[in-house]
């Protein structure tokens, strides 16, 4: 019996294949998008941990400084005098291979005799042979990766040229490192090794090192610590990857979310497909009954399909994932480039646990979709089969609990929302419980809809308008689940435009009061990141005394280390008073909180001021200094989306105070009145020349700046469009199944005298009348999704505010791309209608 | 109005069998003829209103209205040709569960693009004559099968089509039913001086005929019951 059972299933799989196809297509897309997103993110994420831990070694703890790093003699005391044997001196920076597209070299001196323990990928290195002396007596002697030298064209002996800070040099490759462990290729493929003392020498940092390693007893511990300077601190090795990691998790979050919401938008679909097949089953399903097949074995039968669509769609759905998610890392590691890291992804990092996670929610989804469906099965009785209008006469009385249970979720969603504001992952839920909410109001609004529509519908298209009205009404059940995942793609889309839209404008706004100065001197170092080598504190000076020039401000961006893990930090010599409208909240005036800043207080940028919940008045924050352990008392918040870690504006003076740092990394330059911005460009330029520098009008900034931003967003928009597909998907597959299940009634109508050209009137009419429905009721829910998004979602994850900004743009195009996917979608089912003989169909019962 | 039938052909295959169903049937309809047609269960008797309504389309042959040929017509001119010459009564009633009883009269007449109100006037007035005013604003589904033979036949009726098919339409209901049904149909249609064409089983509706013709081996012949039942009659 069972067998009999999974046969029939197979074979309606198989009558519909056009059916079948579209809800694995369904299935395959949203686990497609799924898994590309997740390859995406774990690929950054371990090729950083890679990276990280490969430079980490088997160190167990690490003894750091300030920005400038330690002396070198703490080394010596620490192995010589007190007896830290295993301990490695490291020395850390960027270099850029300028003859390679900016590639981004991460500088690592080491002293190979006290590698040994350390990093055993080093130890290949024939440091002690004959030949290889040049690595510690020839300061421009360099081991790249094998893979950088191979795709480079390069080999021993091979010239290098680099920039570093603000100088080229020419380096020699004496050898090419080739770790044996495969995973360490990729991690260290844009390492360049040299001898320390090289490598202090070429990152200007004499005597100085980045960082000790040291493999530690627990009971060493505190032995150690006694004997550090103020200044200088020890920490856990595995915490500096870790910290790094949380940075993206928010951003990494957005995407997942968006991901399992293309998946939802799928499980639509399913839904629809699964009852269409149910419902046109009626008759036989009645005969099974009738042949002593109990509701539980026809309940598991079409759950068995669901999950056989399930099983299939979601290995084509892995197989297009591992594709997608190609591009997808491309976008993903390019934003996480911009904004938090640089991340160097070469290998996919694709596991078993993402394949089989993929699968589950594949599987899972679809049962899901599928079981409302079996339950509706299971309920046919023997001898008067389910019929379509016992269906919909159904789903007419469901439809005020439907509403209900609407209003119901979207008060689930708010308290969510009000009640664990920081717990990220239930706001997301709390969007999702929105967002069904939304679907189960739908079929409400249809037919209010239909009821405001039938006049004007009428009055304009006739008896075509009409039956189109009433073709929409009466399959209820059908085109409401179809306009219900519809609505819900496009109100994604309207809620996606403008949150983008406000936020995009909001930086704007923001860049045009910040970027006050008129030209901007840095190293190019870094584009969009945060690394910016630094510059010579007397370039300001040189830079004061060109003619034009009126005022030099210097900047600094420096990550500081503090008892919650690093800060950024943002240093300026204020010499303007800035644009009061920065300020987000503060119990001062502008002009107080500038001279409080002078005189040692904080501000701090908002997404700081979220992360670490900090009020604007009595909160301090406590960073490690270079005399120790300080707290400063923040005055205020002020307004900054330059990064969503957030960052910490200290005053020039304060920094140097407590920091034996001179290093500046950017400057900002007003002209004089009546000066020409090119012309005292110009001069600046030819002043710097050879220096590897870049002098910016604020005009290329803000440019620069807004590209950045529109990167960011690129996955989002191309999962906002691929939601779109799948609902349009959605509606085709149901508009197939109307059509297929109404063949006597629509053949009816052709005998009685109905053109084949009012035939395709009639169906691009109820098609477009559905997609105008999604479109109108995509507004309402647009809106309320932007509302989500831009005051709950954004401001959780990354502590930003935002303005938000309604233009009409996304509304009418949601209405436009509503009607005509809706009408596109409807032209296969027409073509295959008007290819049906009006007389077979007559005779189908 | 004429309707002529010449050497129509009709054949349905499938992977194993043909089987010939009309194979070179001829034969004149003439201007307000009332025209039985019997045979077996079958036989090609609806097959035979799809030709004639341009549902179908015959392998050889040629349907000719007024002169003018069927197969010569586009889809487009076929529609406009069964909106404004042809009643269809379906075997099975065809009444669309989607619209209600009134919706279902005027549809012809709006598909031929008469204003909603005209059409639903005219609508009222026919489910009058066939005894169903009170309930134009149900749907099919509240019918019994005599009241929804009923309102086809209202349908049918609604754009005064110079020509009726009726296929059996009281092959789905009891014979007093039936009898009252069809009495509605042919009296309908003789006032209205339309041709019908009335596909039935009975001998006793088909005595009401001008004319009576039988599909035998896929061709259309004279009747031979009916005439052997005229002559045992007394005139
Ligand atoms: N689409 C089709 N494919 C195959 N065979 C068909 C098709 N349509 C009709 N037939 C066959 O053609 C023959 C004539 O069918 P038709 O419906 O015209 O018979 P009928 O005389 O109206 O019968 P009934 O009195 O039972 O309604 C039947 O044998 C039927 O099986
Ligand atoms: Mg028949």
């Amino acid at each position: 019996m069972r067998r009999a059972l999974l046969k029939t299933s197979y074979r309606m799989l198989l009558r519909r294949p056009l059916q079948s196809f579209l809800m694995l297509l369904g299935v395959a897309l949203g686990v497609a998008v799924f898994i590309a997103i997740d390859v995406a993110n774990q690929s950054a994420r371990r090729s950083f941990e890679l990276s990280t831990e490969a430079l980490i070694g088997r160190a167990t703890h690490q003894v750091r400084g300030g920005p400038t790093g330690i002396a070198e003699d703490l080394y010596r005391e620490l192995r010589v005098e007190l007896g830290f044997r295993k301990s490695a001196p490291v020395v850390e920076g960027l270099a850029v291979a300028v003859d390679f597209e900016d590639h981004i070299l991460q500088i690592l001196g080491i002293d190979p005799f006290a590698e040994a323990s350390f990093r055993s990928y080093l130890n290949e290195v024939p440091y002690f042979q004959a030949g290889f002396e040049a690595f510690y007596t020839d300061p421009s002697s360099v081991i790249v990766s094998e893979a950088f030298a191979l795709r480079n064209d390069l080999k021993p002996g091979d010239f290098l040229r680099l920039q570093v800070n603000q100088r080229f040099e020419t380096m020699t490759i004496l050898a090419l490192l080739a770790p044996r462990e495969g995973e360490l290729t990729a991690a260290l493929d844009n390492i360049l090794l040299m001898d320390i003392a090289a490598a202090q020498e070429l990152t200007g940092s004499l005597g100085r090192l980045s960082r000790i390693d040291l493999i530690l007893e627990k009971d060493e511990i505190a032995d150690l610590e006694q004997h550090l300077p103020s200044g200088v601190r020890l920490q856990v090795a595995s915490e500096q990857a870790s910290a790094a990691a949380q940075l993206t998790s928010a951003f990494e979050l957005n995407l997942s979310a968006l991901s399992l919401l293309t998946l939802a938008v799928g499980m639509f679909m399913i839904y629809n497909s699964m009852m269409f097949s149910v419902v046109q089953r009626r008759t036989s399903l009645g005969i099974l009954r009738t042949l002593g097949v109990t509701p539980n074995q026809i309940l598991g039968m079409i759950m068995f399909e669901a999950g056989i669509i399930g099983a299939i769609g979601s290995i084509l759905g892995i197989i297009l994932g591992l594709r997608l998610g190609q591009g997808a890392i491309q976008l993903v590691s390019q934003t996480i480039n911009d904004l938090y890291y640089v991340v160097n992804v070469r290998e996919t990092a694709i596991t078993l646990a993402v394949l089989a996670k993929a699968f589950a929610l594949g599987i899972f989804g679809s049962l899901l979709a599928g079981m409302i469906p079996a339950l509706e099965a299971a309920r046919v009785e023997p001898v008067s089969a389910l019929r379509r209008s016992d269906l919909e006469q159904r789903v007419r009385v469901l439809i005020p609990g439907l509403s209900r249970a609407g209003i119901v979720l979207f008060v689930i969603s708010a308290i969510l929302m009000t009640v664990f504001p920081r717990w990220l992952a239930l706001n997301f839920a709390a969007l999702f419980l929105m967002i069904l909410g939304i679907a189960f109001l739908v079929p409400r609004s249809v037919i209010m809809f239909m009821r405001m529509a039938q006049r004007p519908m009428s009055f304009m298209f006739g008896i075509h308008g009409r039956l189109a009205v009433r073709a929409v009404v009466m399959g209820l059940s059908r085109t409401s689940v179809a306009i219900a995942a519809f609505t819900i793609s496009l109100a994604v889309t309207i809620g996606v435009s403008v949150m983008i839209s406000s936020f995009r404008s909001t930086v704007g706004n923001w860049l045009e009061t910040t970027l006050q100065a008129d030209l901007y001197v840095t190293a190019p170092l870094g584009g969009g990141t945060r690394l910016i080598a630094p510059l010579a504190p007397e370039i300001a000076d040189v830079f004061e005394a060109i003619e034009g020039v009126q005022l030099v401000e210097t900047f600094l961006s420096v990550a500081i280390a503090s008892p919650s893990g690093p800060v950024q930090l943002s240093v300026v010599d204020v010499k303007r008073t800035r644009d009061p409208s920065i300020f987000r909240k503060s119990n001062l005036s502008p002009e107080r909180i500038w001279d409080r800043v002078l005189e040692g207080s904080v501000i701090v940028t908002e997404p700081f001021a979220y992360h670490f919940e900090i009020q604007p008045t009595g909160d301090q924050v406590t960073l490690f200094t270079d005399r120790g352990e300080r707290s400063f008392p923040v005055v205020g918040i002020y307004f900054d989306y330059s990064s969503d870690r957030g960052a910490i504006l200290m005053s020039d003076q304060t920094y140097r105070q407590f920091w034996d740092d001179p290093s500046i990394s950017s400057l900002s330059i007003y002209i004089g009145e009546g000066e020409q911005v090119e012309v005292v460009a110009g001069r600046i330029r030819a002043s710097i020349q050879g220096r590897g520098l870049l002098v910016q009008e604020n005009r290329t900034i803000r440019e620069q700046a807004l590209a950045i931003f529109d990167r960011t967003f690129a996955v989002t928009n191309a999962l906002r469009i691929l939601t779109i597909v799948i609902a349009f998907i959605g509606v085709l597959s149901s508009l197939l199944a109307l059509i297929l299940e109404r063949g006597r009634a629509q053949a009816t109508i052709q005998a009685l005298g109905m053109a084949p050209k009012g035939l395709i009137k009639t169906m691009l009419l109820e098609s477009g009348l559905m997609g105008a429905t999604a479109g109108i009721l995509a507004w309402p829910a647009g809106i309320l999704m932007s509302i989500m998004l831009i005051y709950v979602i954004n401001q959780r994850s990354f502590g930003w505010t935002m303005d938000m900004q309604l233009g009409p743009t996304p509304f009418y195009q949601a209405l436009v791309v509503g009607i005509l996917a809706a009408m596109i979608a409807a032209i296969y089912p027409i073509i295959l209608l008007l290819r049906q003989s009006v007389a077979e169909s007559l005779r189908q019962e | 109005m004429s309707v002529e039938l010449i050497d129509l052909s009709k054949s349905y295959r499938d992977a194993e069998h043909s089987r010939e169903v009309l194979c070179g049937v001829n034969a004149t309809i003439a201007d307000n003829e009332f025209l039985a047609i019997r045979g077996r269960s079958g036989s090609g008797k609806t097959t035979l209103l799809n030709l004639i309504a341009g549902l179908d389309t015959p392998d050889s042959g040629i349907v000719r209205i007024d002169g003018l040929s069927l197969q010569k017509m586009s889809e487009n001119e076929k529609a406009a040709y069964r909106r404004e010459n042809i009643g269809f009564i379906f075997q099975f009633f065809n009444l669309l569960p989607t619209l209600k009883i009134i919706e279902n009269v005027s549809l012809p007449a709006e598909l031929a693009k008469v204003r909603q109100d005209e059409a639903e006037a005219r609508a009222r007035s026919l489910l009058e004559s066939v005894g169903l005013a009170d309930r134009a604003n149900d749907y099919p589904d509240k019918l019994s099968g005599g009241e929804q033979q009923r309102v086809a036949i209202a349908r049918a009726l609604i754009q005064s089509p110079k020509i009726i098919l009726a296929d059996e339409p009281t092959g789905n209901l009891d014979s007093v039913m039936g009898a009252q049904v069809m009495e509605l149909l042919i009296e309908m249609s003789r006032a209205r001086r339309h041709i019908l064409v009335l596909v039935t089983h009975s001998h006793q509706i088909a005595s009401k005929a001008d004319r009576v013709l039988m599909i035998k081996d896929c061709l259309l012949v004279d009747d031979p019951g009916l005439e052997g039942q005229l002559s045992d009659d007394p005139p």
